[in-house]
């Protein structure tokens, strides 16, 4: 076994909107990043996952045991969204109690310490937290009974920086344990660029495409004339974009491109370049 | 579910002022009209309720999304709303009839009928409004509250027709029969209400665990 989640052929129906045939895989010791544009269906593949959403077919299994079927599964699951999760008159200290009778795992000392770390405030009501110190409760309830799975669903959305970047080295300490995984979804494609081992996009309900972290960093954005378009090796050119004056394209391999045409500008295709041109350009991946 | 149980319990306690001062504005009332009896019912519901509508409060604050990433099934998380409704309700009894014998409203029948009421009310709202406030979308919650009285209000105005028909038969007796407060009706609502509690129970947990969550 060395997938941590593995979702095969999920579809689920709503009624204006599908996942349709849905093949995710997350391996141990990897980030999975998936991606894709508002309504794209990347929380309702995290839903279908908890069981929130009843699928109509599919299966979906952690670490080999079935998750539809055993919520026993779910210890080993921590879950982080960006949305309120407790009501907002309990204090850290609340939660902490309510939890430890929910996990058998539960570690108050790590609740604590991790929230002290934070300088998160164990005693005051979750409504007189900021939105940062809530983020960060909420990440150390999912942390504390010690899961193997994150799913972070938007999990830093709406966070200033600093406390982004934080939460982004604390999910690098929890990924050391090689048993570990996260699948994260998230609209801050830097958070992604940072930590993603594999991004896959999903678009309609359909997961569109996936890359690898030695796909993207080979991946390359070249401005060319029009004119220069021709000479390009089209093995090399993986979709492109018409401008008014040139045409953006999305190299497969820029380390190749810059060898063979040299005299051709090219950068590294940062991740919303990458998704862009996959989705808007001409030729499909 | 003893965690489930711990933070529904913790959320009720939060409320405590709110709770304390309408049983207090409810005891005032009350005895000034002179009704005191009337608060073994009262307080009988008004706890259950605090059970029902602690849905309200899961679905507001997001909690009912967040516990179905605990170990714990959808089914078992519905079950437990009814049991604490219950538990709170069964300590809402025992607080209102603790009132009742500090106010020495003793009437014996006076007593039951209150308890009986309150029981027929208070389970109507368990067993009609814990599946409506799972399955209905949040602005329907009032409704759902409301409608969750229906099948109790129904008895009571049976009852009370009942009531209202011993009162015309008395009277044309001119004294010759006596008025009878038909408890033995009111037992029999008591159980059908109990009954569809328990098919509440049974079924709702298994019907709403393989919907979408809401």
């Amino acid at each position: 076994m060395t997938e941590a989640l593995k979702i095969e052929h999920l579809n689920k129906r709503f009624k204006h909107f599908a996942l349709q045939d849905i093949n995710l895989d997350v391996p141990k010791g990897m980030v999975v990043g998936l991606i894709g544009e508002n309504g794209s269906g990347k929380s309702t593949t995290l839903r279908c996952i908890l069981s929130q959403d009843v699928l109509d077919s599919g299966t979906i299994t952690i670490y080999d045991q079935n998750a539809l079927t055993d919520p026993k599964i779910h210890e080993k699951l921590g879950v982080v969204s960006d949305g309120h999760c407790f009501p907002d008159l309990f204090s850290a200290k609340t939660i902490s109690g309510i939890m430890k009778e929910i996990f058998p795992h539960w570690e108050e000392a790590y609740f604590f310490d991790f929230l002290n770390r934070f300088s998160v405030p164990v005693d005051q009501p979750l409504r007189q937290l900021s939105k940062g110190m809530q983020a960060k409760l909420r990440i150390a309830c999912a942390l504390a009974h010690h899961p193997d799975l994150l799913l972070l669903d938007e999990a830093t959305a709406g966070l200033d920086p600093v406390v982004r970047e934080e939460i982004l080295d604390l999910l690098q300490e929890f990924m050391e344990n090689e048993d570990h995984a996260i699948l994260m979804t998230s609209h801050i494609s830097s958070d992604l660029e940072r930590i993603a081992d594999r991004i896959a996009y999903i678009q309609d309900g359909k997961i569109d495409f996936e890359l690898s972290r030695e796909q993207m960093d080979a991946l390359g954005l070249a401005q060319v004339a029009n004119e220069q378009l021709e000479f390009i090796d089209p093995a090399l050119v993986m979709t492109r974009r018409k401008q008014p004056l040139s045409t953006e394209v999305l190299i497969a391999d820029r380390f190749e491109f810059k060898k063979r045409y040299p005299d051709y500008a090219i950068s590294p295709a940062s991740l919303d370049e990458i998704i862009v041109m996959i989705s808007k350009g001409e030729q499909q991946v | 579910m003893k965690g489930l149980l711990k933070k529904d319990f913790l959320l009720a306690f939060k409320s405590w002022p709110v709770m304390l001062g309408i049983l207090v504005i409810a005891t005032a009332i009350m005895a000034y009209l002179n009704a005191t009896v009337g608060l073994l019912s009262f307080t009988a519901i008004f706890f259950l309720m605090q059970g029902v509508a602690s849905i309200i409060t899961d679905r507001m604050s997001g909690w009912n999304l967040y516990q179905t990433t605990f170990p714990i099934s959808r089914s078992r998380a519905i079950t437990e709303k009814y049991l604490f409704s219950l538990i709170c309700g069964l300590a809402g009894f025992g607080l209102g009839f603790l009132i009742c014998l500090c106010f020495g409203s003793a009437q014996e029948e006076a007593l039951l009928v209150s308890s009986l009421l309150g029981g027929i009310l208070g389970l109507s709202a368990m067993s009609v409004g814990i599946p409506l406030l799972l399955a209905l979308p949040k602005n329907a919650f009032p409704a759902a509250i409301f409608a969750g009285f229906i099948p109790g209000a129904f008895c009571v105005v049976l009852w009370n027709q009942e009531l209202t028909r011993q009162s015309a038969l008395v009277q044309a007796s001119q004294g010759a029969i006596a008025f009878n407060m038909r408890t033995d009706l009111l037992w029999i609502q008591l159980a059908c209400m109990a009954g569809l509690c328990l098919v509440s129970w049974i079924v709702t947990p298994m019907v709403l665990s393989r919907k979408d969550q809401r």
